[in-house]
């Protein structure tokens, strides 16, 4: 029986807005096999042109009996009877041009996502024999050719050029989750080089009709299935700039309601009202953009920039001091307040998210008025209109973002500050009665330090978000959910979300999650691994085998003091004859995954777990702590008897910590 | 009254104090008696600590690196390096030891006098003669007492020296006896001959007799550099000894390069070989602009091309390709140490994003022709990922304010500053102070980890004032270089922004000449002043005309170097037969004829599979890649890349590349299987000419000859080629019009075995 033929074909992908939680339990290569689990590698090809059906192959592992899912359920596939890897997808006409996601879907579960596009152009696969100028392959344009780059190979392409007509070349790899960083070059028939572009569309006005030779190669020229690509070559107007739809940013800002005027130096700075958002750029070289503004002693003002972020090549640093009107001789001026940085750190494997956009608070001594001067660092010789920025000035709007990843079992000490030792794509595929974790990291605006608790909505029958909460300050936490050991199989997208009373209003925010897209082991590690945002969270339950493990923490609420010990009862059960300990240790909280592991004996006993929470520094407040251990799962597979490990997760335990006595 | 006793030199040590008391009656009385004879004698001017007695220990060697002004001192005596630290040299004189070295009251018993003069056991020797003028200075000083004017605003400064005369035409053997004469800041000119120290610039020329400070020719023709010090002023005399032919022919002037190198060729008799003929000049310009050879149909076309503009046509044509690029790429690329191999292993290639980025973005800035004085803009100011501004990859190697500090002035200034970071500088006058006022443009910038590879970094600015602190005195230093002082800049501003205006600035007296000194170096195998990145006034240019002019001209173009490489190469000097005539074989210093050199590392690389028909697969690098588009150092653990010594990117100096031939060298063409498999390669140039049956072998040997030296062979090469084909073939049971795949072979390996192949003449 198909896994999904309970399910409706068009699974409910809505499409846009939907968060997909990619369920992945890692696992170091150190441990023993696992369980299979579908993982899609390429699918080829990355796209298709809209109102057309196109023969698609997958490559990965486990995909046999798969189905395929795209995040558009217009789009549709219907497997080969003949060979499980190749299927006929159809797009309708309409289907818009962009980018989607397209998942396997089988009896081990669904599969990490990979990016489709969706075109309006004619299609053409790329010629592997065009190594030579003389064996260029000539494009009727506009087109997109497709293929996988080779290692060590450039292609030609000839086109014609037309006086005065600008072309386009967009050659999309990264985009589509490939390995690939295009570097295009342009030549004329005599071979003079043109114009050339890394990582970005090439773009080039004839002078004359006459032929053009377009190269293509990797950047270093590395090559391999995962190099797959997606050349658009065409007028400006048939080759847009790609539009994104997963948001970058944690928290929409307001859109921009001053533009920039120049002058705006330091010695005429623009007056503003706040709160003001401010649309400018960072031109030409050394520009720098000064603004003034009334404030009150005591009142802070936020301040932040999103340059960095939105993919402009900046440093912005802000520098604030007061105006003074009549500087008295011999009156040493105040310092001024300097943010060159962002108050959260997001660089590590799972989110890759740092940044050099300044975001902080500064709080006037004294009322007055005040200049914020804005420069970008990197702006020293070069000019250039792709220094975009928008600069925000308001008062505190404490707020929140959440951004879930699949949680690594085991700290990773090879980066600093990342989670995981090694980064691995996993399809997901949860047993019945199993509890699952994911990692949730906290970004958190202007200053808001409280509490979020974390939820769930349009869960299958069977599974439930155990209760748990991001204590105070607390920059990540662990959602837990939980299948029940008699849920159905099912797959399908959830919303996670999570909650926080800020300022005496309840705030609730939709989760999205970062995906890892390469597997990272050993020579990767010295690149920071490719993330990106997904735009969906799918679970997937499986039929069988049910896990064996049930491990469970505390009876209700854990209270204690901050800095002091709390002791929380820890036992686990299981459903076969296996009398090994659990070892088990607690996450959830920031620092303690460096606390003592300890041994659940297997005869279903328990243990009271210390947990010394000096080390934590924590604030008093609400935390959640749950435990994890690793145990092991018999089941068949082809018929044959096999085992693989399978991490357990506890509920969630509700610390309520209160204020240490003072000493007196 | 005798300045005497002064009070600093009487220290209320442990010593003295407990019998003070018993002596304080006898030193008043003694104070006394001696202002009664003092009031009777004639004033007797103060001997000058820093003025007199610090340029008689120089003189003598004293505080020479190899002596007491070594780091670490001889015998427990240190002075400051040719007594660039007054301050420092007084007190080990003075005070160390108690004072032990100086004896006011019986100056000749001093240690100072009596070691110098070897009067008791010295390990340097006899410096100081008794009686002598500086003997006399020493002990006078020291009878008065040890007098300190170091920091005395009375004290006249020295501004400036020079050596009379500056330069003279000598015959051989004839003397000339150097007058040195130093400026003081009171106005006073003052001869200074017995004080300056002097030395050569290359022995074999000339000779110095120190002790008179005259200088005696040599018989050997050419010029020689006599450098002169005295404190921290630096001058040269140049002694020319003209080889004295008649030069009753030259070579049409096509411009200023001629005009100053015929005018010093008259100057000196030396008569220059004659223009070279087209095929040398094809090669010769092919390999410098675009290192690589000619092919057969290039040289074919550019023999029968009767037009009189052709050389100049050819060059404009090599200088819009894709190779021009490549070559002075490659060039750049290494002197800003573009390489790989620095971090462990395992994250070593992570590099490669970075360098390869950093090498396209020199090789666009040449091949788009940007100007000289915005490229080091764009590079000295370089800020973020390398992903963004790959010239910020440049600061990746260069981690410290020091590297950055002597990297800019030796690519950029002609300076080699290395010694300043710890003394003055030896041969020049740039002072500690200027070393460390030169790095304060660099000590903003920082380096974070980037946010998109993790071994790589991003180039940012800390928010502080420019400052470096000196090393010694720990002095907070603002920017200032070689006598320029920066404006006021605060902490929002970028000091290199001022640092690359200073630079760049059309008055810069260092900018341009280093520039056009290190391309004149690419080009005709020597520098006006060589090295080419040791321009000082102790080693001054052969052409220092040529150089201004060279450099005025290069800053009126806009610093365009294409401009550049076209003046130079469109010159009847550049294009002179590397043959020598009967009289200027010897010449090194007057390019009265083309200096030849070895073909690069890369070069030969590529001219050897251009020749053979090899092709070479470079890691990374699409196929065809030739070896002088290679962006890094990675790939020099092939054999003949590193053989031929292609450097490793690990200095900013031309010196790194092993440009003379050696025995391994000739060992690795005669036997290394790389050669072999080249030579050999079943689809390469011998397998085609012994599969070509259409063709003669007549055409064949010639099509060979224009490949490797784009000339066509003598009749004699050709009977000698032929003959060879035909007994190979014969051997090998072959009959015409068949020919031996091994007589090909054999042909392509002397012919690349060759002294005309292997040189750039």
């Amino acid at each position: 029986m198909r896994l999904f033929s309970g399910c409706s074909r068009s699974l409910p992908f809505s499409g846009l807005g939907r968060l997909l939680v990619f369920c992945g339990i890692l696992f170091t290569p150190k441990l023993h096999a696992q369980l299979p689990d579908p993982r899609l590698t390429v699918v080829t090809p990355a796209g298709a042109r809209k109102g057309e059906t196109v023969s698609l192959v997958v490559t990965g592992t486990n995909l046999a009996a798969a189905e395929l899912r795209f995040s558009n359920s217009q789009i549709s596939a219907v497997v080969d009877e003949k060979d499980p890897l190749k299927f006929s997808v159809t797009v309708p006409a309409s289907v818009p041009p962009g980018l989607y996601e397209v998942r396997a879907a089988g009896k081990h579960g669904v599969s990490n996502s990979r990016r489709f596009e969706v075109s309006a152009l004619p299609e053409v696969a790329a010629s592997e024999k065009a190594n030579k100028p003389e064996d260029s392959q000539e494009l009727a344009l506009p087109c997109i050719v497709y293929g996988s780059m080779k290692r060590d190979r450039m292609l030609w392409f000839k086109v014609s050029g037309v006086k005065g007509r600008p072309l386009v070349a967009d050659c999309r790899a990264s985009v589509l989750d490939s390995k690939m960083e295009a570097l295009l070059v342009l030549r004329d028939a005599d071979g003079r080089e043109l114009a050339r572009s890394r990582g970005k569309p090439l773009t080039w006005t004839p002078a004359a009709d006459a032929p053009l030779f377009l190269t293509l190669r990797d950047f270093i020229t590395a090559g391999g299935p995962e190099y797959f690509y997606r050349l658009h070559v065409g007028s400006p107007a048939e080759v847009p700039p790609l539009q994104l739809r997963a948001p970058l940013l944690p928290w929409p800002l307001p859109p921009a309601s001053t533009p920039e005027k120049e002058p705006n130096d330091p010695a005429h700075a623009t007056k503003l009202a706040l709160p003001a958002q401010i649309q400018g750029e960072f031109y030409p070289e050394r520009d720098a953009d000064a603004f003034e503004f009334d404030a009150k002693k005591g009142e802070p003002i936020w301040m932040e920039v999103v340059s960095h972020r939105a993919g402009a090549p900046t440093h912005a640093r802000l520098v604030i001091e007061p105006v003074l009107k009549d500087k008295a001789a011999g009156v040493a001026l105040p310092e001024p307040v300097v943010i060159d940085e962002a108050p959260f750190f997001l660089g590590d494997v799972d989110f890759n998210g740092e940044h050099f956009d300044p975001i902080g608070s500064f709080t006037p001594k004294e009322d007055g008025t005040y200049r914020v001067v804005l420069r970008d660092i990197n702006n020293g010789s070069v000019p250039s209109h792709d220094r975009r920025y928008v600069l925000s000035l308001r008062k505190a709007s404490p707020d929140f973002a959440l951004v879930c990843a699949a949680l690594l079992p085991t700290p990773n000490t090879q980066f600093k500050g990342t989670s995981g030792s090694l980064l691995q794509v996993r399809g997901t595929g949860i047993l019945p009665g199993q509890v699952f974790a994911l990692r949730v990291l906290a970004l958190r605006k202007d200053g808001f330090d409280g509490a979020i608790e974390l939820c769930a909505d349009k869960l299958p029958p069977g599974v439930v978000v155990e209760p748990s909460v991001i204590g105070p300050g607390q920059s990540e936490g662990v959602l837990l959910i939980k299948v029940a050991a008699d849920a159905k199989p099912w797959a399908g997208a959830i919303r996670l979300f999570g909650t926080a009373d800020v300022g005496g209003a309840a705030l609730k925010h939709e989760m999205r999650m970062r995906i890892p897209l390469w597997e990272v082991t050993g020579a990767e590690l010295i690149d920071a691994p490719r993330v990106r945002f997904s735009e969906e969270i799918v679970l997937a339950i499986l039929e069988n085998p049910v896990c064996p493990t049930l491990l469970q923490a505390g009876a209700g609420p854990v209270e204690g003091t901050v800095g002091d010990k709390v002791k929380i009862p820890v036992s686990f059960q299981r459903s076969t004859a296996e009398q090994a300990p659990l070892k088990v240790k607690p996450i959830g909280i920031v620092g303690v995954e460096k606390l003592k592991e300890i041994d659940i004996p297997g005869t279903g006993g328990k243990v009271e777990y210390e947990l010394d929470l000096a080390p934590l520094k924590l604030v008093p407040g609400n935390y959640s702590v749950c435990f994890r251990g690793t145990d092991k799962l018999k089941y068949e597979a082809n018929g044959k008897p096999a085992e693989a490990p399978v991490v357990i997760y506890s509920n969630p335990v509700l610390l309520k910590l209160k204020e240490a006595p003072s000493k007196k | 009254m005798n300045v005497m006793l002064a009070p600093d030199y009487f220290r209320f040590s442990e010593v003295f104090a407990p019998i003070l008391p018993r002596f304080a009656a006898l030193w008043v009385l003694w104070l006394g008696a001696s202002a009664c004879l003092a009031g009777s004698a004639p004033a007797e001017p103060t001997v000058s600590f820093v003025n007199e007695v610090q340029p008689v220990l120089t003189k003598m060697g004293c505080n020479s690196g190899g002596c007491h002004g070594k780091a670490t001192g001889q015998n427990g005596f240190k002075l400051s390096l040719f007594g660039f630290e007054a301050d420092e040299d007084y007190e080990h004189l003075v005070y160390e030891q108690r004072g032990r070295r100086l004896v006011p009251s019986a100056p000749a018993r001093s240690l100072l006098l009596t070691k110098g003069a070897a009067i008791v056991p010295h390990g340097g020797g006899r410096r100081l003669e008794p009686g002598t003028p500086g003997y006399e200075t020493l002990q006078k000083w020291i009878a008065q007492g040890m007098p300190n004017d170091i920091e005395d605003p009375k004290r006249p400064k020295l501004e400036s020296i020079r050596v009379l005369p500056e330069s003279r035409l000598m015959k051989a053997g004839e003397s000339q006896a150097l007058k040195v004469e130093a400026r003081f800041s009171d106005g006073r000119t003052v001869d200074v001959t017995p004080y300056a120290t002097m030395e050569l610039n290359s022995k074999g020329m000339a000779q110095l007799d120190e002790a008179s400070s005259v200088l005696t020719m040599g018989t050997r023709a050419g010029s020689v550099t006599a450098m002169v010090r005295y404190q921290d002023r630096v001058a040269s005399f140049r002694a020319s000894l003209p080889f004295g032919v008649p030069v009753s022919q030259l070579p049409a002037e096509r411009n200023l390069v001629d005009t100053a190198i015929f005018k010093r060729l008259k100057e000196v008799g030396l008569p220059p070989s004659a223009v070279c003929g087209d095929s040398m000049f094809l090669r010769r310009v092919t390999l410098d602009i675009a290192s690589r050879l000619p092919t057969a149909e290039e040289a074919r076309k550019f023999a029968a091309d009767t037009a009189s503009d052709k050389r100049a046509r050819w060059v404009e044509f090599l200088l819009q390709s894709d190779d021009y690029a490549d070559t002075f790429a490659n060039y750049w690329s290494g002197l800003m140490r573009n390489r790989r191999g620095d971090l462990p292993l395992t994250l070593s290639p992570a590099h490669i994003h970075g360098n390869f980025a950093f090498h396209s973005w020199i090789r666009e800035s040449l091949y788009k022709n940007k100007p000289y004085d915005r490229f080091v803009r764009e590079l000295l100011t370089a800020s973020g990922e390398s992903a963004d501004a790959p010239a910020a990859t440049w600061y990746r190697q260069l981690d410290s304010m020091l590297k950055q500090t002597e990297d800019t002035a030796q690519l950029f200034l002609g300076a080699r500053i290395q010694c300043a970071q710890c003394h003055h500088h030896p041969y020049e006058q740039w002072s500690q102070r200027d070393y460390y006022a030169l790095g304060a443009y660099f000590a903003q910038v920082e380096r974070k980890v980037s946010t998109s590879r993790m071994s790589e970094f991003t180039v940012s600015l800390k928010r502080t004032l420019p400052e470096a602190i000196h090393k010694k005195t720990g002095e907070k230093v603002p920017p200032g270089a070689f006598g320029s002082v920066a404006p006021p800049l605060g902490p929002d501003d970028d000091a290199r922004v001022a640092l690359a205006d200073w630079m760049t600035d059309k008055a810069n007296p260092f900018f341009a000449k280093a520039l056009v000194n290190r391309y004149w170096k690419i080009l005709f195998n020597r520098g006006l002043v060589d090295p080419e990145d040791d321009m000082r006034d102790t080693n001054p240019p052969s052409h220092p005309e040529l150089l201004d002019a060279l450099a005025a001209d290069f800053v009126r173009s806009g610093f365009d170097l294409k401009q550049l490489v076209r003046t130079l190469v469109n010159s009847s000097a550049y294009q002179l037969d590397s043959t020598p005539n009967a009289h200027n074989a010897d010449d090194e210093q007057y390019f009265s004829r083309r200096y030849a050199r070895r073909l690069s590392a890369e070069q030969l690389a590529d001219a050897l599979n251009s020749v053979t028909g090899a092709e070479d697969a470079w890691a990374n690098q699409p196929l065809p890649t030739r070896a002088i588009q290679l962006p890094d150092n990675s790939y020099n653990s092939v054999g003949l890349l590193r053989e031929f010594g292609r450097p490793d990117a690990t200095t900013a100096c031309t010196c790194e590349r092993q440009g003379s031939a050696s025995l391994g060298q000739s060992l690795f063409l005669a036997t290394s299987g790389e050669i072999s498999a080249k030579i050999n390669a079943g689809n390469g140039t011998a397998a085609k000419l012994a599969a070509d049956t259409k063709r003669s072998v007549e055409e064949r040997i010639e099509e060979l000859y224009l490949r490797a030296y784009a000339r066509k062979p003598t009749e004699k090469e050709i009977v000698t080629g032929c003959e060879y084909v035909d007994k190979v073939s014969s051997k090998a049971g072959l009959v015409a019009p068949a020919t031996a795949v091994g007589a090909w072979q054999d042909l392509l390996w002397a012919l690349t075995t060759s002294g005309e192949f292997l040189l750039n003449r």
